[in-house]
C-alpha cells in the first residue's frame, strides 16, 4: 500500500510538473512570438527594432536556462547561436534580419509544438 | 516532460499489448508486464547515458513513470481477476488425464518439441507418464505426473517423519550470523564452544550449518598454499 502511495504521488507530481512545463513553454513561446512580429512589422515600417531585439534576446536567455532541463541541448544552441546574431544584423541589413527573425519564430514554434500535447507531438 | 510522460504511459500499453499477442512462449521467467519494464528501463536508460545531449529529466521522467504505472497496474491485477487476466493471461491445459490438448497447443504456438523439452526439464522422459501439464503465465510449464510414474512420498509409505526446518548458515566465510543464531535460540557462547570443540577458531571455519544445537555441520578453511 505504501509503495502504491509513493507511486501514485510521483505520477501526480510528473504529471503536474508535466503541465506546468507545457504551459511555461506555451505562454513563453508566444511571448517570443508577439516580439518576433514587433522585431518585424518595425524593420518593414522602419523603426529603430534595437530595443524589441534586445528583449527577445534577453526572454531567450531565460527561457533558456529552463529550456535546457527539458529540451535536446543541440536543439537550444541552434537558436541561441540564431538569436546571437540579431543584434549585429539590425544594424545591417534589415532584409537578412527579417529572414532571420523569420527562422527563429518558426524554430521556437516548432520547439515549443514538441511540449505540447497535440496528436502529432504523442505520435 | 507531459509529452514524455504520456508517451511513455502509451508505450507501456502498447508493448505490453505486444507481448501479450507474442504469447507465453516469448517471455520466459517472467509475466509480461515485468518483461516490458524490464526492456523498456534498460533502453532510456541506455540512451539517458549515453546521449549526453538529452537532459537527465527526460530519462529520469519516464523511468518513474513506468515503474508506477507497474506498480498501480499490478495491484489493479490484485483487486481484480479480470484486469489480472488482461495483462498477465491465463494459464492453460495443455495435458489433461494424459491427452494433449492439440488445439491448445495450436494457439501457444507450442510445437511438440517445445513440450518435450519442457517435460525433460522436469525430469519425466515418457509422455505417458503426464497426467496433466499447465502452461503458465510465465511460459514456463508445471507437470503433474501420473501416480505410478511419481517417486513415492513419505505418505505413501506410510511414513510419518517429523516436519523440521532447513538447516540455517550460522558461519559463512568466517563471519557469524547473529540473526541466525536468533532465529535458532541460541548464543555466541554455544558457538565458541561447539567451534572449540571441533578444534577450530570461527575465522577458521569456511560453512557452518545447524538445525537445533545438537545437530549442525561444520566445514574448516583450506589452507592457502
Amino acid at each position: 500500500m505504501k509503495r502504491l502511495l509513493i507511486c501514485l504521488t510521483l505520477l501526480t507530481t510528473i504529471l503536474a510538473a508535466g503541465i506546468f512545463s507545457a504551459a511555461y513553454v506555451r505562454n513563453t513561446n508566444a511571448r517570443i512570438q508577439d516580439l518576433c512580429a514587433e522585431i518585424r512589422e518595425q524593420v518593414i515600417s522602419d523603426t529603430d527594432p534595437s530595443s524589441a531585439i534586445t528583449e527577445l534576446c534577453t526572454c531567450w536567455q531565460e527561457h533558456c536556462k529552463i529550456l535546457s532541463f527539458l529540451e535536446n541541448f543541440n536543439s537550444v544552441t541552434a537558436i541561441s547561436a540564431e538569436m546571437s546574431r540579431l543584434p549585429a544584423l539590425a544594424s545591417a541589413d534589415p532584409a537578412d534580419l527579417i529572414e532571420q527573425i523569420d527562422s527563429i519564430s518558426e524554430q521556437c514554434r516548432l520547439l515549443s509544438q514538441r511540449h505540447l500535447p497535440s496528436l502529432h507531438s504523442l505520435l | 516532460m507531459l509529452i514524455v510522460f504520456i508517451r511513455s504511459i502509451i508505450l507501456y500499453f502498447v508493448i505490453t499489448a505486444a507481448i501479450r499477442l507474442m504469447g507465453k512462449r516469448q517471455i520466459g521467467d517472467l509475466q509480461p508486464s515485468e518483461l516490458v519494464i524490464t526492456m523498456l528501463l534498460s533502453n532510456i536508460a541506455t540512451l539517458t547515458v549515453e546521449d549526453i545531449s538529452i537532459p537527465m529529466i527526460m530519462g529520469i521522467v519516464p523511468v518513474f513513470t513506468l515503474v508506477s504505472i507497474d506498480v498501480i497496474v499490478s495491484y489493479l491485477s490484485l483487486r481484480s481477476r479480470r484486469i489480472r487476466r488482461t495483462v498477465s493471461g491465463s494459464s492453460k491445459l495443455i495435458i489433461s488425464n494424459g491427452k494433449i490438448d492439440q488445439k491448445a497447443m495450436r494457439e501457444l504456438r507450442f510445437t511438440t518439441d517445445d513440450l518435450m523439452a519442457a517435460l525433460r526439464a522436469q525430469q519425466i522422459f515418457d509422455l505417458a507418464d503426464v497426467q496433466f501439464a499447465v502452461a503458465e503465465t510465465t511460459g514456463t510449464i508445471s507437470v503433474c505426473p501420473k501416480k505410478t510414474a511419481a517417486p513415492p512420498t513419505a505418505k505413501d509409505l506410510g511414513l510419518a517423519p517429523a516436519d523440521t526446518d532447513p538447516p540455517v548458515m550460522l558461519i559463512s566465510d568466517g563471519e557469524v550470523s547473529t540473526a541466525a543464531l536468533n532465529f535458532l535460540g541460541l548464543d555466541m557462547e554455544w558457538l565458541n564452544k561447539v567451534v572449540k570443540a571441533d578444534g577450530a577458531s570461527i575465522p577458521e571455519i569456511f560453512i557452518m550449518t545447524a538445525e537445533n544445537p545438537t545437530k549442525y555441520t561444520i566445514i574448516k578453511k583450506e589452507p592457502r598454499k
